[in-house]
């Protein structure tokens, strides 16, 4: 797997001209977080492979429609496989039955650290994942927990607001306030999310 | 589900669920296709979106296995080995005895998606002006054009283009689904006692699938009881207010739907 930043205007229009090697290359860089983010999701390992590969196929078939100026290919890439994942844990109507959604605070909070000087610790675009961790554990339990059960989870914030109890838009609110929180966390340890 | 663009909490929150994938389905696709016309949604959406990216590198790190990526290039070599697929079959007829006279054209979606796609965005911003109770019939019609939508950028889809004399038009269709999507230009005027059918035809058998009474354009989501492959051609004719079992008149405009 390589961990090199793509040149993302140039692999998009390699890809939109039909290149194959341009797939392999965006494949090589990101199919270890696409796989990881969407077999945290749906918790079934043939099931993410198969989603993985669903994401790629996408986007092979949607590169033309990729905008440069509307982010970077890493985030329209994870935007593809979490929207993949979601709608096949919501179709099944099934959510993730591990131990880790049931708590799932604890899931964000006791994810190990890699090692630093592992070359699997730079996750994509030269993010390193041990970072990523950091700013997550410095938001308050309960933001860090909304993040957990709507991204991870899959649940909509009616769902989240009647699993704990608490009013819909308290839920709103907390889930707003989470989100700038890891923004402004990750901007304050060198991490600038809008580059990926 | 509206936004309110002057209130930049409530924005956030939108968009945060959104990026999250917490929004119900339907507020999902309405959010989505409200993006694509709406600059504050999308600068805030620009700012979010790879944070919650970013969460989503936080999992444990896995790799897939070696075979994951082997059959993904081998669906890709697959999809290219038979470029045709995207290609879309036009179809044109010429005047003519009934059911009858068909010719085969190509033709590309590339002209016919920004259309639709213009066709969901003013859908939209007419949903932002009218009032609570007319919501549902709203979905309605969003979820309308979302098929639209897919059909136009499903590799499969296929456009059928027909004219006859001055009557002119395409239908999208997608040979495996149930649904297609029939827009004709230039019908005559129709009196108010009468309608315009739409008709399947398969093995001889002609299925009424709408009847309508259009005031220029006709633009339709045809649902057909049976995969739209499944039948041989389309016909249109004028029928009694309310429509016929079976057609009562000659067509004004027909189309195979077969290669």
């Amino acid at each position: 797997m390589s961990n090199q930043p793509l040149d993302d205007q140039a692999i998009m229009e390699r890809l939109s001209r039909g290149d194959l090697s341009a797939m392999e290359a965006l494949y090589d860089c990101y199919s270890r977080a696409v796989y990881s983010m969407i077999l945290r999701i749906v918790q079934d390992q043939q099931v993410a492979e198969e989603l993985t590969q669903e994401t790629f196929f996408r986007a092979w078939k949607q590169a033309k429609s990729f905008s440069n100026d509307r982010g970077k290919c890493a985030s329209w890439l994870m935007s593809i496989a979490h929207n993949i994942a979601i709608d096949e844990i919501r179709r099944r109507k099934a959510r993730p039955v591990s131990v880790r959604s049931e708590d799932s605070s604890n899931y964000l909070m006791n994810l190990p650290d890699s090692s630093l000087e592992d070359p699997d610790e730079i996750i994509m675009s030269g993010v390193r994942r041990s970072i990523v961790l950091e700013a997550l554990r410095e938001l308050p339990e309960n933001q860090r927990r909304v993040l957990e059960m709507s991204y991870f989870g899959g649940l909509t914030q009616s769902e989240i607001a009647d699993k704990v109890g608490e009013p819909l838009g308290t839920i709103k609110t907390r889930m707003r306030l989470a989100l700038q929180h890891l923004r402004k966390n990750l901007i304050e340890k060198g991490i600038k999310p809008e580059q990926l | 589900m509206k936004i309110e663009h002057n209130n930049h909490e409530q924005l956030y929150e939108v968009i945060t669920a959104y990026v999250l994938g917490a929004l119900e389905p339907e507020d999902m696709k309405l959010i989505e296709c409200h993006l694509q016309s709406c600059l504050d949604c999308t600068l805030v959406l620009d700012e979010l979106l790879p944070v919650a990216s970013i969460l989503g590198m936080a999992s444990e790190q896995h790799s897939p296995p070696p075979s994951v990526k082997q059959s993904l290039l081998d669906r890709i070599r697959s999809e290219e080995r038979i470029p045709q697929e995207q290609v879309t079959v036009t179809r044109t007829v010429s005047t003519g005895s009934f059911w009858s006279r068909f010719f085969l054209g190509n033709n590309t979606l590339k002209f016919v998606a920004p259309v639709a796609l213009a066709i969901v965005v003013v859908a939209l911003g007419v949903i932002a002006l009218l009032q609570r109770d007319q919501i549902n019939q709203l979905k309605a019609d969003v979820e309308e054009q979302r098929t639209i939508v897919a059909l136009l950028t499903s590799p499969s889809t296929q456009v059928a283009e027909m004219q006859q004399n001055s009557i002119h038009g395409r239908m999208i269709m997608n040979p495996s689904n149930n649904k297609a999507y029939l827009v004709i230009q230039g019908l005559p005027p129709i009196p108010e006692d009468k309608d315009y059918q739409i008709w399947l035809i398969k093995d001889g058998h002609k299925q009424s699938a709408a009847v309508v009474h259009p005031n220029g354009t006709l633009a339709i989501v045809l649902s057909a009881p049976e995969p739209i492959g499944q039948y041989s051609a389309m016909g249109i004719t004028r029928e009694p207010k309310g429509g016929s079992p079976q057609p009562t008149s000659n067509p004004i405009i027909v189309s195979s739907l077969k290669d």
